[in-house]
């Protein structure tokens, strides 16, 4: 029952006093509302999770390591702080950039010190991918070639449809910064889909 | 004159929803009479559109999927306000009962043992003295190994809780 709603995604939202409420019945020890609290998020956390790293089996490890982390740290959580589903997805950030991070270390290649932010590793295209039409598969493209930093924000506005305060609490950075890291991403992508579409005709 | 008007460098910020609400009617009322500045909106609002359509489809998880990977509950401690308090009153209580239970049953009246520590040390030569042998044993012996055995037992039953108590400290 709870994967109708995951099925049916983006859609269902949860409220906040049922997160609240579900958090609470957490830290007293009640362990249906861990499978709920699951349930509820786990799609959102898998899609985040997957658009910042471009890889199935990273997406899927880092998402059971959120959860894993969440359910032990429950008692942590602080309502007056930040909202579970914030709580959740700084989370989920900073474990993909412990992902990326230990991806990309073994590979960096030391003549690449000093040209600015590392970019990941172009990955082809995953078998579920296969499905996109072209114009899908140059936006999943484009979204790869953009700067880890960059395509945060750009996920988390485009997709996610969150605020500019709420990006920056997610990403740990001032509003400001927030806002001018998505003007350089949606730049950046316009400019790279420009190019695509160019070289298309 | 219009075309010196064209907010051309505001659109993206437009669309992103970054211009001041000034700046933002500003542009509202161009648009009203600029179609070329329109689609050049639409487009940039394609982007954020394109964007997202696309990480919806790729990025659809399989339920069964999410259902496997969901990790273990973790054994969460009840929270209780009144735990703090409980946890050692319930300890001091058990040890007072073991103190005051080894007086009686050590006192001077109830067969010999007079405190706990002759106990434990009986109860270490008993573990290592054997009380069946094939030496002629008499009444006095029979009363010393029967000392022995009791007092080992008391020990046991005494370090048991002990030792519970002393966890449910570490813990």
């Amino acid at each position: 029952m709870y994967w109708n709603s995951i099925l049916s995604w983006p859609a269902g939202e949860v409220h906040g006093g049922e997160d609240l409420s579900l958090v609470e019945r957490c830290q007293a020890g009640d362990e249906t509302a861990f499978a709920a609290l699951y349930h509820h998020y786990a799609a959102y956390i898998y899609r985040l999770t997957f658009s910042f790293l471009q890889h199935r089996e990273d997406a899927e490890e880092v998402l059971q390591d959120t959860f894993e982390y969440a359910f032990r740290r429950i008692d942590r959580y602080d309502a007056q702080k930040a909202s579970f589903k914030t709580w959740l997805y700084q989370i989920a950030v900073s474990r993909c950039r412990n992902k990326r991070r230990r991806k990309w270390l073994p590979t960096f290649p030391l003549s690449g010190l000093g040209e600015g932010e590392a970019r990941d590793e172009l990955t082809p295209l995953p078998e579920e991918l296969l499905a996109l039409n072209n114009r899908q598969k140059q936006i999943w493209q484009a979204l790869n070639s953009l700067s880890p930093k960059l395509r945060e924000a750009a996920v988390l506005r485009y997709y996610e449809g969150l605020t500019y305060p709420e990006i920056g609490q997610v990403l740990d950075i001032p509003p400001k910064t927030a806002e001018s890291r998505t003007r350089l991403a949606h730049n950046a992508l316009k400019e790279i889909l420009i190019k695509q579409s160019s070289e298309g005709d | 004159m219009l075309a010196q008007q064209h907010p051309s460098g505001q659109l993206s910020d437009y669309v992103l929803d970054l211009l001041a609400p000034d700046e933002r009617r500003r542009v509202d009322r161009h648009l009203e009479r600029c179609a070329g500045c329109r689609e050049a909106v639409q487009q940039e609002r394609a982007i954020a559109h394109d964007v997202r359509s696309t990480l919806i489809k790729a990025t659809r998880p399989q339920p069964a999927r999410l259902a496997q990977l969901m990790p273990p509950v973790p054994a969460v401690r009840r929270r209780n306000r009144y735990g703090l308090f409980l946890r050692p009153a319930l300890a001091l209580s058990i040890l007072l009962f073991l103190f005051v239970a080894s007086l009686h049953l050590y006192s001077p009246g109830s067969n010999g043992m007079s405190n706990s520590a002759t106990a434990t040390t009986l109860a270490a030569t008993a573990t290592t003295t054997p009380t069946t042998t094939a030496e002629p044993h008499d009444d006095a012996t029979d009363s010393a190994n029967f000392v022995e055995v009791r007092a080992l037992r008391s020990a046991q039953a005494i370090g048991t809780p002990v030792a519970a108590i002393l966890m449910m400290a570490q813990n």
